[in-house]
Formats: C-alpha cells, structure tokens, sequence
C-alpha cells in the first residue's frame, strides 16, 4: 500500500472530535494558523483599544482622563500586546496555513509541538491582561523592562516576567516547527532556491528568534531571581549593573525587530508579483538581502543605548553598522520597485496594502537612519520622533502586510471572495488614518515632546489633537476589516483555486477553500 | 516527500539543544 494510500485509511480510523474539543486538540496545521489569525485579532482589538485611550489621555495637555500610573500601564501594555500578541502570532499563523501549502508537504513536521505552541499563548495573553485587575495594576515600566523599575513594582511584574517566557517557549517550539519543516519536508524538485520568498523569510526568522528568544528568557529570568531570590545581576547597590540589562534586552530587541518585519518582506514578495503579473526582480538577491538583514541584526543592538554613555568608538560602531543595513533594505525596495517596472498591474486590496508597504515602510526606515546617527540621536532619544519612526515600521509595515496578507489569502482559507469595495474602503480609511496620526509625531518629537508622558506643554496641542483625530480614524476603520473577514467567512463568491489570475505556486494548485488534508501525496516540482 | 523521521528529529534535537545552550550562556555571562 502506498503511503498516500495508508494515511488515508489512518485517517478514517480515527474520532475526530467537534465543536470546542475540536480547537483545543486539533492538530492540523490549517486549524492552528486559524487560531493564531484569531488570536492576534481578538489582540489587536485589545491592545487597539489601548492606543486609542492613549490617544484620547493625550488630545489635550493636561490629565483628563486617567492616573498617570494608569496611562504609563496603557503605553506599556500596548507594546507588549502588539509585539508579542498580535504581530507575531499573526505570522505565525501565516507561516501555519501557508508553509506546508507552499511547500507541498501534507502538515507541520511535528504537529502535536504545534499544538501545544500555541494554546500556550492565550494563557500568556490572560496573564498579561489580567495583570491590570491585580494590586497596583499591569506593568508601567515601559515594554522594554528595564530595572530598576522592573525590580521595584508589585506581583504583576512577576506575572508578566511569566508571560514572556510563555510566549517565548511558544516562539522557540514554533520556530523548531518551522525550521525543520522547511528543511526536511519540501517537495520532491523543491530546492531551496526555488522556495517561495515567503518561505524563505519565515525559515531566517525562525533561525532569528531560535538565536534571540532564549537571550530574553534568561534576561528576564534574571529579572525574576534579582526580585524575588535575593541575586543582584541588576541591582547597582549590590554590585550589579542596570545597563548590562539593556545590553542583554537589545541583544534580543533588535533582531527581534526584524522578526516582526521579515516575514512582511515576504507577504509582500509574493503578492506584488502577483498583481504585477511579472515574477519577482531579482529572487536570489532578495534570499541573500533577507539573509544580510539577519545577520547585521546582531551586530548593532547597542544604538538603542547612545545615551547611556558608551565611548566613542562604541558609538562610532553601532552608528555605521545600522547605516549599513540600509543597503540590503535598499535592495530588497529596489526589486520590489522593479518588480512592478512596466508590469501589467492591477490594484485588488492586497496589492493596494502592499503598495503602501513599499512608500510607507520607506519612510519608517528613512527615519530609522535618522535615528542612527548618535549626535542626532541623543537629541531625539525617548521623543516622539521615535514614537513615529516605530509606528511607521510595524503599523505600515508589519501591519499593513498582516492586513495584505489576508485578503490575498483569504480566498484560499475561506472558500469565498472578500468584498472588494469595502476592502479598498478598509485599505484607504487606514493609509489616511494612520498618515494622520504618526506624520506629526515627527514634528512633536523634533520639538522635544517626550515620549511616554500623559501631559505635554501648551505648544505641542495642536499636532497631538490632529494625532488623536487620525487615531480614531485609523482604529474604528479596523471595524470594516473585521466585517469583511466575517461576511468572506459566512459566506460570498466562491473562488476559484487559484484565484488571482496571476497566483503561481503550490498553494494555488489545491481548491478553494483548501481541504482539511492537502498534499498526502507530495507533487512534484520541476 | 515522506521526510525520514531521524533527519526531522535530528534538526528539532539540535535546535532545543542550541536554544537551552544559548539561555543558560545568558544567565551564566550575567555572574560575573
């Protein structure tokens, strides 16, 4: 009997269970990628709802509205969110419902590890919001945790402390998923080479975050002993030292960065061919840029620290190894630029999103540069130039490409079109809002307004009333998303296997919606 | 392609094994 053969009749002897049971003990990658999807959308509806209390706290100078402790648990609790809650799981999803589908292969290479990696992560996020009902409130030292702040506060700093490893231990099973997926589970003819650019993305971030999630752990591992077990790895008074935190932190942090916005470089790199109806420009100096970005990443940690008092030379250094990473930046725009050169293009919501990736993402780095240069930088250091630069990056860049991604994709998961007009509604309420909202934080920070304070003096009201505007703009046009992926679930025009005239790859081959078991018996590739 | 279960278990083993390397070298560096 053939292999094929054999797993199918595996298949029919098994219960399957439905209803809840069916979530809580499915392993099929499929289902896993939906829960992430759904989860990191229940987070962004949350941790949305954060931002936009700040927002409201900060239309005026003064306080209005909340405690300042409060306002500083928002601020630092949106980071921890959206980072953590719906950036990363968001890919992950992706990575679970399209990895094996672009690769041929019949599931993740160990499914019931990818299970447990994510059910682990909705336990993490009720410790995390949670943490605002216990004594003294949710974490406000900013999502960076730096001590001593993070030494001194109450029992939700150990909570958090737990929730980070949580979601760690989650990250690391699912990059472990991945890696050894993508290695050993293509499809026979599939190189490496021949990889879609999705893939190869998520198989360097998963390297990223195997190589940098367990530098967190023990940073905050030692957080936790520092507090509760009398060591001072932290703690000045007892010889320790609080900036070698911050070394430790950005260690992670920085490449963590780029786990947030390799696998949009992806998302991107597959749907602009699509719609430009050209292959993409370039594929193998893409796989070696990718490749570039993940390396520099370790190397130039310490420009979040210029203002702690490093020498010179250190300065120096850090300064022009994060200019360098511009370079294969530069290159991966350039071919995305190319790609479209002359191309037959059409603008579908995916294609819109992706468009507004390539401008605003560029600016986002172009203020990245800025913020490289240490002179400059310890002007600007905690002010709302970085506010901007940072929204720029993972709001029209990680997010806009998650945004992307599910309409290109939707069709295949759904079986149904998504409605095309209130899709291009979501795509042009969000560019405006989100341009309206982080365009003056750049003003607001080169006249000094400091980031991560409730009030502000008089001369900064007009820019941060116009912010405000945008940001509810921006986060009430997220409510046309939610009801376009519900109506594409309910129901629609039915798709077409490959559904964009311009779709190549694997995962277009199968029907629409995509079975529950594709690819038993591997394809092949030539 | 049906992948050998020694191969997918091999890079998930060097994996863990590299992560728990890299955990215990950060709290290990931090004693100093």
């Amino acid at each position: 009997m053939s292999d094929a053969a054999h797993a199918h009749d595996h298949d029919h002897g098994h219960h399957h269970p439905t209803g809840l049971m069916r979530w809580v003990t499915t392993t099929n990658h499929k289902d896993i990628g939906s829960l992430y999807l759904i989860f990191a959308l229940v987070m962004l509806f949350s941790a949305g709802t954060m931002a936009l209390m700040i927002r409201s706290e900060l239309f005026e100078p003064g306080l209005q509205i909340f405690r300042p402790e409060f306002f500083n648990q928002l601020t630092t609790m949106h980071g921890l969110l959206m980072i953590f809650g719906v950036i990363m799981p968001a890919f992950s999803g992706f990575a679970n419902w399209q990895v094996p589908l672009m690769l041929g292969a019949p599931d993740m290479a160990f499914p019931r590890m990818n299970n447990w990696a994510f059910w682990i992560l909705p336990v993490a996020g009720f410790f995390l919001l949670g943490s605002f009902f216990l004594p003294g409130g949710a974490v406000a030292g900013g999502w960076t945790m730096y001590p001593p702040l993070f030494i001194q506060g109450g029992i939700s700093y150990d909570l958090t402390i737990l929730a980070v490893h949580i979601m760690g231990l989650s990250s690391i099973m699912g990059s472990i998923n991945i890696i050894t997926t993508i290695l050993n589970m293509r499809a026979p003819g599939l190189t490496l080479m021949k990889m879609p650019l999705f893939v190869w993305t998520w198989l360097i971030t998963a390297y990223l975050l195997i190589a940098t999630m367990p530098v967190l752990a023990g940073a905050v591992t030692m957080l936790l002993t520092d507090r509760n077990f009398g060591t001072h790895f932290f703690n000045a008074a007892g010889g320790g030292d609080p900036v070698m935190f911050q070394h430790i932190f950005w260690f992670f942090a920085h490449p963590e960065v780029y786990i947030l916005i390799l696998p949009a470089f992806g998302i991107v790199s597959q749907i602009i061919p699509t719609f430009a109806r050209k292959p993409l420009f370039g594929y193998a100096s893409m796989v070696y840029a990718t490749s570039s970005i993940a390396v520099l990443s370790f190397i130039v940690w310490a420009h979040h620290m210029f203002t702690t008092g490093m020498p010179v030379t250190g300065q120096l250094f850090f300064m022009f190894s994060t200019m360098l990473i511009a370079v294969p930046t530069g290159v991966k725009v350039f071919n995305w630029v190319a790609t479209m050169w002359k191309g037959s293009m059409t603008f579908e919501t995916p294609m819109l999103f992706a468009i507004a990736f390539v401008c605003l993402f560029t600016i986002g780095g172009f203020s990245g540069l800025v913020l490289a240069i240490a002179p400059v930088d310890i002007q600007l250091q905690d002010t709302y130039y970085v506010v901007a630069h940072f929204h720029y990056v993972l709001v029209s860049g990680a997010l806009f490409s998650i945004f992307a991604g599910v309409y290109y994709w939707l069709p295949k998961w759904t079986g149904h079109m998504y409605n095309e007009t209130m899709g291009k509604w979501h795509f042009w309420l969000s560019a405006i809002g989100m341009n309206i909202t982080f365009f003056p934080m750049h003003f607001l920070g080169l006249a000094g307004m400091p980031r991560r304070i409730p009030d502000y003096s008089l001369q900064f009201t007009e820019f941060n009333q116009v912010a405000t505007v945008g940001a509810f703009i921006f986060g009430f046009s997220q409510l046309i998303f939610l009801a376009i992926v519900l109506k594409a679930i309910k129901g629609g025009k039915p798709a077409t296997a490959q559904v964009w005239e311009g779709a190549t790859g694997l995962e277009w081959t199968v029907p629409s919606p995509a079975p529950y078991h594709t690819f038993a018996t591997a394809p092949v590739v030539r | 392609m049906a992948a050998s279960n020694f191969r997918k278990y091999r890079t998930a083993v060097l994996l863990a094994v590299l992560a728990l390397g890299l955990f215990l070298y950060t709290i290990l560096s931090g004693l100093h």
